[in-house]
């Protein structure tokens, strides 16, 4: 049975996996996802695939590659991808703030019901965030600044420090990953250990999941396509989740980047946008 | 077929048993085969979710449009009024604008919103009107005059709405929901333009929300200073304000999370006690 409490660090009563701070003495602790990375069952588990993926870049004389790659990842971003509405909202002032997936549709939308969606949504609420799902914030991990285009034409880069103590990496799209896995999660209850670590470990996550993808002649100016990769459909797209615990303002935003798409935005629009951004000092990039 | 169409998203997603599609507008792909677990992330950015059953992919279509061409005049407008916006900003937003309105369900969306709320103090409507020639008012101009105009109409109405007791709507949340509703269903437009062409407010024995909202405009619009109020508060007045945009912005929030009003079993319980019916 995996643990489900920990010990508050400063009046040593039980503290729930699912809280961010002690219903005991109400000190803040780590965050829940956060704190669900470090476990150590999590961490032993890691460390286990970590070696393994060494053993193979080894075997095939991409030690060199692989230890470039980690060292390439290490400096890699959260970026989301989304629209150009989305940016033009959180840009209205700092108050404006991103909401969660459950947040702005769990409690709007009547999703079809009893059907596949609700039971993986279900089955991830469970296993990764019991009890906080509706703080969690997804993002991809980018060496470029680019994510999925499938969700927007803009790509929204996160400041490191802003999220680095409320980040955590999961090995790919969390709801896909458990899609596939459903008939061994229906049986174990329990999500496989070792697809996730803290954000300070994202490149532990990264090299244990793509080093079979790394050869000996690989370049570094190959390594954001290995990071992430751009499939035809959304659920053909490869990279490593970022799941970023609370709010999201546009004062969390480093730089956005900007694909004018085939809908005419009207310039007014646009150029009240970069307004805006530059008083947040937000660097907009436009990759006409 | 089911559709949920998000103006500000411009996305509409369709629902026909197992088959899911989306429709971005302006992206040359078209309709898109989508799967279950997709829906979370195409439509999780906006709560201006419409849904409409038992529909078809040309209507969609016709929806998407005119909701992402509200969604932006909406925008533009609250550009045009924002005293901090670059002046040629302001003037490019009201250019843009023009086109939008052209369309009048375009202008009932737009003052549905700008009906909904009492100006802040701080407006600033001058530099807007100045955009205009002297010999022709442009349609932009023309709306900003109406609601000018009709900002004493606008208050009472604001006004009897707040005056309506939370018990009736069940909750504090609820409440908040049912303004919202209101909006989007123009009611508070619909009022506003009643008591400006003299119109009866209509009395009702019901106990519901409608009711107790036309009672209190009746209550407001007898008492001895709803005349005073009404000459008072005159178009040179009320120019010589200067909105913060700012104060202004909660009318982009009035559009969030419309669907929580629209959809589902709770929304359609509000709606009917919105409605009374």
């Amino acid at each position: 049975m995996a643990k489900q409490s920990f010990e508050c660090e400063y009046c040593s009563f039980e503290v729930p996996l699912s809280s961010s701070r002690c219903p005991h003495c109400a000190r803040p602790g780590l965050f829940p996802n956060v704190r669900a990375a470090v476990m150590e069952e999590e961490q032993a588990a890691l460390e286990e695939r970590y070696q393994l993926a060494h053993a193979l870049a080894r075997k095939h004389g991409a030690e060199g590659q692989l230890a470039a790659f980690e060292k390439a990842v290490e400096a890699s971003q959260a970026v989301i991808t989304r629209k150009f509405n989305v940016i033009y909202r959180l840009a209205q002032s700092e108050n404006e703030l991103y909401s969660t997936f459950y947040k702005s549709v769990e409690a709007d939308l009547r999703l079809p019901s009893g059907g596949e969606w609700d039971y993986i949504r279900r089955v991830a609420d469970s296993a990764l965030f019991s009890y906080y799902e509706d703080e969690i914030r997804f993002a991809s991990l980018s060496l470029d600044g680019r994510g999925s285009s499938h969700y927007g034409n803009c790509a929204i880069r996160l400041k490191s420090d802003m999220i680095a103590h409320r980040a955590s990496v999961f090995e790919e799209n969390s709801a896909l990953f458990l899609k596939k896995r459903m008939a061994s999660f229906a049986r174990t209850r329990t999500v496989p250990r070792g697809f996730r670590a803290p954000w300070q470990l994202r490149s532990k996550l990264a090299a244990a999941k793509l080093a079979d993808r790394l050869d000996r002649a690989m370049q570094p100016g190959q390594f954001p396509a290995v990071l992430a990769r751009a499939g035809t459909t959304p659920a053909e797209d490869d990279f490593i989740e970022v799941h970023v615990w609370g709010p999201i303002s546009i004062r969390t935003i480093s730089s956005i980047r900007y694909s004018p798409g085939e809908t005419a935005i009207p310039s007014a629009m646009l150029e009240e946008l970069r307004r805006k951004l530059e008083r947040f000092e937000v660097i907009l990039e436009s990759s006409e | 077929m089911k559709a949920i169409i998000s103006g500000a998203n411009a996305r509409a997603v369709t629902i026909e048993g197992e088959r899911i599609q989306s429709l971005d507008r302006g992206d040359p792909s078209g309709w898109i085969q989508r799967e279950l677990w997709e829906i979370g992330y195409l439509l999780a950015d906006f709560g201006d979710h419409r849904v409409v059953e038992d529909t078809d992919e040309d209507a969609v279509c016709r929806e998407l449009e005119l909701a992402c061409d509200c969604d932006q005049a909406l925008q533009l407008i609250l550009i045009a009024l924002d005293a901090k916006a670059d002046r040629s900003t302001r003037a490019n937003a009201a250019g843009d604008l023009e086109k939008f309105l052209e369309d009048s369900r375009i202008t009932v969306f737009v003052e549905s919103v700008l009906f909904s709320e009492r100006l802040p103090e701080t407006a600033e409507f001058v530099t807007l009107l100045q955009f205009d020639s002297p010999s022709r008012r442009s349609v932009v101009g023309s709306m900003i005059d109406r609601l000018v105009r009709l900002q004493p109409h606008i208050e009472i109405v604001c006004e009897a709405w707040e005056r309506i007791p939370t018990s009736l709507f069940g909750s504090k949340e609820e409440r908040v929901y049912g303004r919202r509703q209101a909006v989007v269903d123009g009611l508070f437009r619909k009022k506003v333009l009643q008591l400006h062409h003299g119109g009866a407010i209509e009395d009702t024995d019901d106990q519901n929300i409608l009711s107790s909202w036309n009672e209190n405009i009746r209550d407001l619009i007898s008492q001895p200073d709803f005349g005073e109020r009404d000459s008072t508060i005159s178009i040179n007045r009320t120019y010589s304000y200067g909105i913060p945009i700012s104060k202004l912005l909660f009318t982009r929030n009035l559009r969030v999370a419309h669907n929580r009003i629209s959809d589902g079993a709770a929304g359609q319980e509000r709606r009917r006690r919105l409605s009374g019916c």
